[in-house]
Order: structure tokens, then C-alpha cells, then sequence
């Protein structure tokens, strides 16, 4: 069922059926959006990266190419390159707590700020991954995605995302451990000064 | 759930804080569908007016007015071996070598390469000459686009015509290996040509870019076409007839025309032989964009452009909309 309205988009989308367009775009915009709040915690460049996104699908399309199928996952894969891009070229993003989570009554605001602190770090962990680990991990393991999935968005055979994401979350807890070690260690420091 | 299992407890949670679900702000969300619909409209526009103004233009003659008179085309070897023999024709036809599209001495340079095409004697010889050709081309349009400047129709199908040439020189080949490697050889330089223009693509200004993407994806198209002739010699026969030992040369096919397969969109171009003779990658059946006489014949086996059979990001014209754009030094390595 999924599959043949897959590709019905895909037909529409090559010959630029507007209505066809403004339904991938409702379908799939959310999500790109979602995806890309979690890895860079910044409305105005998840916006940007929503923007960027269905621009490269466009021209992809307008040269004739564009996927033949997984949709999806091709979307999700240029979100990914551009975040990495993005990365690449401003560093980590540094969010202000404040604009992060804006007060609510049900919560207390220092339960907010670790909160938030805590999501930077994983954040900052996920980004010293390298960029296919990363995918891998955060389609896995925070988007939900199954392993099947994962391999088309990526690109790679399903023995390579294992091994990928294997290897990635080695990596992610052997750095979030170091953080954890830094900061535990980094008052004591301090007292015996 | 069973895709945690692998993972421990400490890191899943420590993932799970940046699961929460974020909102998009609505008003945001119908902005960025407007712009995103008003793009491919734009996109659509810009497809189709280029695919109108090449459909609408009178065909474009190959050659330069030099060679446009039937008379003119008769006498054109007698008067190069005239100009060969005098002092000032050798000149002439030295200057003309470098000389580009809009210069004085382009016909020469034209004539010159028909004359060479005409004094060879061998099919080999012709087709490495004819192959020389696509790369003067190729040189030619390289040096427009450095120059910021967009190459005319005229120039761009001049160019299709002479990969067309050379397709046809390398079926005249004596025997089906010496086929096989002058299409080798072909889409060796083809590809070249190819990756040079991948480098254009974004070139500004837009227009430009453009003209460069539409280039791509007809020498792709091409390249393709190398590719699927060496499997399937019989099927690049029937696409491109043999020339006859009389039509070397570029003249020639203009005068001569092919009959054109049943059912192609061919009719009415009495104008230009030469674009009878020319499958518009792009065109036809491709949802490629198409640079060339819209009223030429597609091979049903072009189709979509070249797609990529991948799954689901790397396309075959060597445009990745999918890549990063920051130098791959700047990054880490991936396992």
C-alpha cells in the first residue's frame, strides 16, 4: 500500500504535478523537520535544512534523476549531508537554555536546564561521530527506523549499517562516558584548589 | 524494544533524551510549502521554456555559411586543395585552429576538419579524427563557459552532431572489435567531457548553469549509448545507420537524409538533414530536459535520462543533490 502511493509520488514528482509535490512535501516535511531538531536543537537551521532539502530534491528532479524508490530515505539522506555540512562548517551549535525551553508552569526550570544540558552533550557526542555512524545511530535509534531502512537512506548494504552502527555506539558511549568522567571530576578539581 | 537490546541501558537513555517529538511551527510549515511549490514551479517553467524555444527555432545548420550553398558544398574540396596548395591557404587554415564559434576564421576551421575527414583513408583514421572533432567541440563550448558566456543552440548542436559523427565513423569500422573499441574509446572521452561539465554545473550565472546541466545530461545520454553499443552491437545498428564511404564528412550527412524509424516525431525538418540524423537525448520519451532539435528521433532505450538503478541517492550523470558540499578533507573518515 505504502509502496505503490511511494510511487505514485515518485511519477508525480518527475513531471512536476504540483499537487503531487505539495503531498510529499505535507508527508515528509514533518519528519525532516523532527530529524533535524533533534541533531542540531535549532528551529531556524532545521527550518533551513527543511528548506535546503526539498530544493536539492527539486533539482534533482529538474536534471531528470531524483530516486527511483525510497522516497524517503533519499529525503532524509540529503537532510543528513547538509546537517553534517552543517556541522562542518559553524561547529557545534551553542543554544541559549533560555530560548531552548521557554518556561512552563508544569516543570521546574532547573529540571529544564539539565534537561537541555544533557541533550547538548548527546548532541556534541553524536557529531564526533563520523558521518555514517551518525546517520545510522540516529535513524536506529532515535528516529526508529529498522535496520532495512536505515541501509537505503545510507546507501549501504544491511552487513555495513550493522557494522556501522556497531561500531558507533562503541564510540558514543566511550565518549559519553569521558564527558561524564570530565564533569564529575572537573569540581573536585576545583575544591582542592 | 528488540533493536535496544544491543544497546546498553545508559546510552539508550542518553538517546532517548533527543526522541522528544518537536512541533513545527505551522505558520513556518505553509511558508516553506509555498516556497518549495513556487520553486518547482519556477523549475517547470524554466524546463519547458528552453524545451519551446529549441522546438520553435528554425533547425539549425551544422555548418557555417561557408559550406551552406549546394554549389558552394560541391566545390568546397576543390577550393581547400586550391587554398592547401597557395601559401596563404596554409596560413588560413593554421590560424583557424584555435579559432572559436563567433571568429572570422571558424568556417575554415570547419571546412578544414571536413577536408581532413575526406583525405583519410582509413576508417580507423577517420574515426580517431571524427573523435578529435568532439573533443574541438567539447574545447569550444569549455571556452565559452569560462568565459562567462552561455553557448548558443548553433554551438551546442554543432557539438551533438559531431558526437553523432563519431558514433557513426566507429560503426563504419571494419569489424565488430574494432567497433567495440572505437565506442571504448568514445565514451572514454565522452566521460571526460562529462566530469568537466559536472565541475560547470553551478557555474553562474543561472542561465549559464543551466545550459551546463542540460549539457550533462545529453552526454550522458551519449555515454550511455557507448555503453549499451558495446553489449548490443546490433541495437547502436539500428539506431545509427552506417555512413556510405560518400558521407565522411559532415557535408554529406547534411545533404543525405535517414529515413526515420516508424513513429518517430521527425516530420517537417527538411531544413537540416544533419538533425534528421540526431537522437535528442533528453527529448522524446527522457524526462531528461533535452538539448537539441525537439523534432529528432529518441531511441525508445534512452528513456528516463539516464536514472540511476541505485537505491537511493548517487545519480548516474555524476550530480549527487544527496552529497555534502564541504571539501571531504574537512570531515572525518567513515569506517
Amino acid at each position: 500500500m505504502v509502496h505503490t502511493s511511494e510511487r505514485d509520488y515518485l511519477e508525480g514528482a518527475k513531471s512536476f504535478d504540483p499537487a503531487i509535490l505539495g503531498a510529499i512535501y505535507d508527508r515528509y516535511s514533518p519528519g525532516i523537520f523532527r530529524y533535524a531538531m533533534r541533531l542540531l536543537g535549532d528551529e531556524v537551521y532545521a527550518e533551513e535544512c527543511v528548506s535546503e532539502t526539498f530544493s536539492r530534491f527539486l533539482k534533482a528532479l529538474s536534471l531528470g534523476q531524483g530516486p527511483d524508490s525510497h522516497l524517503q530515505a533519499y529525503l532524509y539522506r540529503i537532510a543528513h549531508n547538509w546537517i553534517t555540512d552543517s556541522y562542518r562548517k559553524n561547529g557545534p551549535i551553542l543554544i541559549e537554555l533560555d530560548e531552548t525551553f521557554p518556561a512552563d508552569d508544569d516543570d521546574f526550570p532547573e529540571d529544564q536546564a539539565e534537561i537541555n544540558l544533557q541533550k547538548q552533550e548527546v548532541r556534541r557526542a553524536l557529531q564526533r561521530l563520523t558521518p555514517d555512524q551518525r546517520q545510522v545511530i540516529t535513524l536506529r535509534f532515535i528516529e526508529g527506523w529498522d535496520n532495512k531502512e536505515v541501509a537505503a537512506a545510507v546507501g549501504k548494504p544491511l552487513s555495513a549499517v550493522k557494522t556501522l552502527q556497531h561500531r558507533g555506539l562503541g564510540t558514543l558511549k566511550r565518549i559519553l562516558r569521558q564527558d561524564k568522567r570530565k564533569q564529575t571530576d572537573g569540581p573536585k578539581k576545583k575544591n582542592r584548589t | 524494544m528488540d533493536r535496544r537490546k544491543r544497546i546498553e541501558p545508559d546510552v539508550e537513555l542518553r538517546l532517548f533524551i533527543l526522541t522528544e517529538d518537536h512541533k513545527r511551527d505551522p505558520q513556518k510549515a505553509a511558508a516553506g510549502k509555498e516556497a518549495f511549490l513556487t520553486n518547482a514551479q519556477q523549475l517547470r517553467r524554466e524546463m519547458k521554456s528552453r524545451q519551446d524555444k529549441r522546438t520553435s527555432k528554425a533547425p539549425v545548420n551544422y555548418r557555417s555559411g561557408l559550406a551552406k550553398s549546394p554549389a558552394l558544398r560541391m566545390m568546397l574540396p576543390i577550393l581547400m586543395a586550391v587554398a592547401l596548395v597557395m601559401g596563404t591557404g596554409v596560413v588560413t587554415v593554421a590560424a583557424s585552429k584555435n579559432s572559436q564559434p563567433d571568429g572570422m576564421l571558424y568556417g575554415v576551421k570547419l571546412a578544414s576538419e571536413d577536408m581532413t575527414l575526406e583525405l583519410s583513408g582509413d576508417s580507423v583514421k577517420r574515426f580517431e579524427f571524427a573523435s578529435q572533432f568532439v573533443q574541438n567541440r567539447s574545447d569550444e563550448i569549455f571556452a565559452l563557459i569560462e568565459e562567462g558566456k552561455i553557448p548558443s543552440d548553433e554551438v551546442v548542436t554543432r557539438y551533438q552532431a559531431q558526437i553523432e559523427r563519431a558514433l557513426k565513423m566507429a560503426i563504419n569500422m571494419s569489424d565488430d572489435e574494432a567497433v567495440i573499441s572505437a565506442l571504448a574509446s568514445l565514451q572514454f572521452e565522452l566521460e571526460a567531457q562529462k566530469n568537466a561539465l559536472v565541475g560547470s554545473m553551478f557555474v553562474q550565472p543561472e542561465e549559464l548553469g543551466v545550459v551546463v546541466r542540460e549539457l550533462l545530461i545529453m552526454v550522458n545520454q551519449y555515454v550511455n549509448v557507448c555503453t549499451k553499443g558495446q553489449e548490443n552491437l546490433a541495437w547502436l545498428r539500428e539506431q545509427y545507420q552506417p555512413l556510405n564511404t560518400s558521407e565522411n564528412t559532415v557535408e554529406s550527412l547534411q545533404a543525405s537524409s535517414t529515413p526515420q524509424p516508424a513513429g518517430g516525431n521527425n516530420s517537417g525538418n527538411n531544413g537540416n538533414p544533419q538533425a534528421t540524423h540526431t537522437r535528442t537525448p533528453g527529448a522524446g520519451n527522457s524526462q531528461g530536459g533535452g538539448i537539441g532539435n525537439t523534432k529528432t528521433h529518441t531511441p525508445p532505450a534512452w528513456g528516463q535520462g539516464g536514472k540511476d538503478t541505485r537505491t537511493p541517492t548517487t545519480t548516474p550523470d555524476g550530480y549527487d543533490p544527496t552529497a555534502t558540499k564541504t571539501p571531504p578533507g574537512q570531515g572525518k573518515k567513515d569506517d
